[in-house]
C-alpha cells in the first residue's frame, strides 16, 4: 500500500480547494458543489485510514457522510429553488432578508 | 508495487485539477462538469483503496444523483439570468491569499512536524476490508446510526419536495 501520507496530502488539498471555492464563489449552486467536495475529501482520509488498519468502520463513515451529503444537496437545491422563485437571483449577498 | 502509485498520481491529479477547474470556471455548467470529473476521480481513488462499495455508492450517489441533481436545478432556473449575474465575490481575491496561508500552513504543519505525524507503517500483513466486513459493522454495531440516517433521508426528501412546491 502506499504510505498513508499521500492520501492525507491529497485530502488536504481537495480540502483547501474546496473552502476557497466556497469563500470565493457568489453563485449558491457552486458554493454547495464545493461543500460536497469538502466532504467527499474527508472521505479519502477515512477510506484511507480503513485500509490502513484493514477495519471496515472507516468505510462505514464515509457511507454515512455521503447520506448526510445527498440530504444536504436536496434540501440546499430545495432552498434554492424557493428562493430563485422569490427574488429572480442565486447571489449569496443577496441573501440577507434575515439581515437587520 | 509501482502501478498503484502511477493510478494514485492519475486519479488524485485528475481530482485536484479539476477541482481546481471547478472553483475558478466561470459558467456554472461547466463547474458542475468538473465537479462530476473530481467525483469520478476520487472514486478511482477509493476502488485503488480496493474500498468497491464506497465506490460504487460514490458513482450511484454522487454522479448518478447529486451531480445529475445540481445540473438539473441549473438549467431549471433559467439559465440566461443567472449566468448574466457576478460569479466571484468581492473579496475573492483575500480569501484566495487567507486560504493559501492556510494551506501552506497545514502542509507545513504535516511536513516539518513529521514527528507528530507519524503513522504507523503500512504492514502488507492487514487484508483490506471487504464489502461483506462493511455489512457487518454496518448492521451489527451502528445498527442505530443505520436507522436514524434512513429517517433523515426520509425527512430530508420530504423537505425538498414541501420546498419545492409551489404556492407554500
Amino acid at each position: 500500500m502506499i504510505p498513508i501520507n499521500y492520501y492525507v496530502f491529497l485530502s488536504l488539498l481537495l480540502f483547501t480547494v474546496g473552502i476557497a471555492g466556497v469563500l470565493t464563489r457568489r453563485n449558491v449552486i457552486v458554493i454547495l458543489m464545493s461543500i460536497e467536495l469538502i466532504l467527499n475529501a474527508v472521505n479519502i482520509n477515512l477510506v484511507a485510514f480503513s485500509r490502513l488498519y484493514g477495519s471496515a468502520d472507516g468505510q462505514v463513515f464515509a457511507l454515512f457522510i455521503m447520506v448526510a451529503a445527498a440530504a444536504e444537496a436536496a434540501i440546499g437545491l430545495g432552498i434554492v429553488i424557493a428562493f430563485f422563485r422569490n427574488r429572480e437571483t442565486l447571489q449569496s449577498d443577496e441573501m440577507d432578508n434575515l439581515k437587520w | 508495487m509501482a502501478i498503484s502509485y502511477i493510478v494514485f498520481f492519475l486519479f488524485g491529479g485528475l481530482a485536484a485539477v479539476s477541482e481546481f477547474l471547478m472553483v475558478t470556471r466561470k459558467d456554472a455548467i461547466e463547474s458542475a462538469a468538473f465537479f462530476l470529473t473530481s467525483i469520478l476521480a476520487t472514486g478511482g481513488i477509493f476502488l485503488q483503496l480496493r474500498a468497491e462499495f464506497v465506490f460504487g455508492a460514490q458513482i450511484i450517489l454522487y454522479a448518478g444523483g447529486v451531480c445529475v441533481l445540481f445540473l438539473f436545478v441549473l438549467l431549471l432556473l433559467k439559465p440566461d439570468i443567472l449566468f448574466r449575474q457576478k460569479q466571484f465575490s468581492g473579496q475573492a481575491r483575500i480569501a484566495t491569499v487567507l486560504v493559501a496561508v492556510l494551506g501552506t500552513l497545514a502542509l507545513a504543519a504535516a511536513g516539518i512536524g513529521g514527528g507528530l505525524f507519524r503513522f504507523p507503517a503500512p504492514s502488507s500483513s492487514v487484508l483490506p476490508a471487504n464489502t461483506g466486513d462493511v455489512a457487518r459493522t454496518l448492521f451489527q454495531d451502528y445498527p442505530l446510526a443505520l436507522e436514524m440516517v434512513a429517517v433523515l433521508l426520509l425527512i430530508a426528501m420530504i423537505g425538498a419536495v414541501v420546498m419545492a412546491k409551489r404556492g407554500t
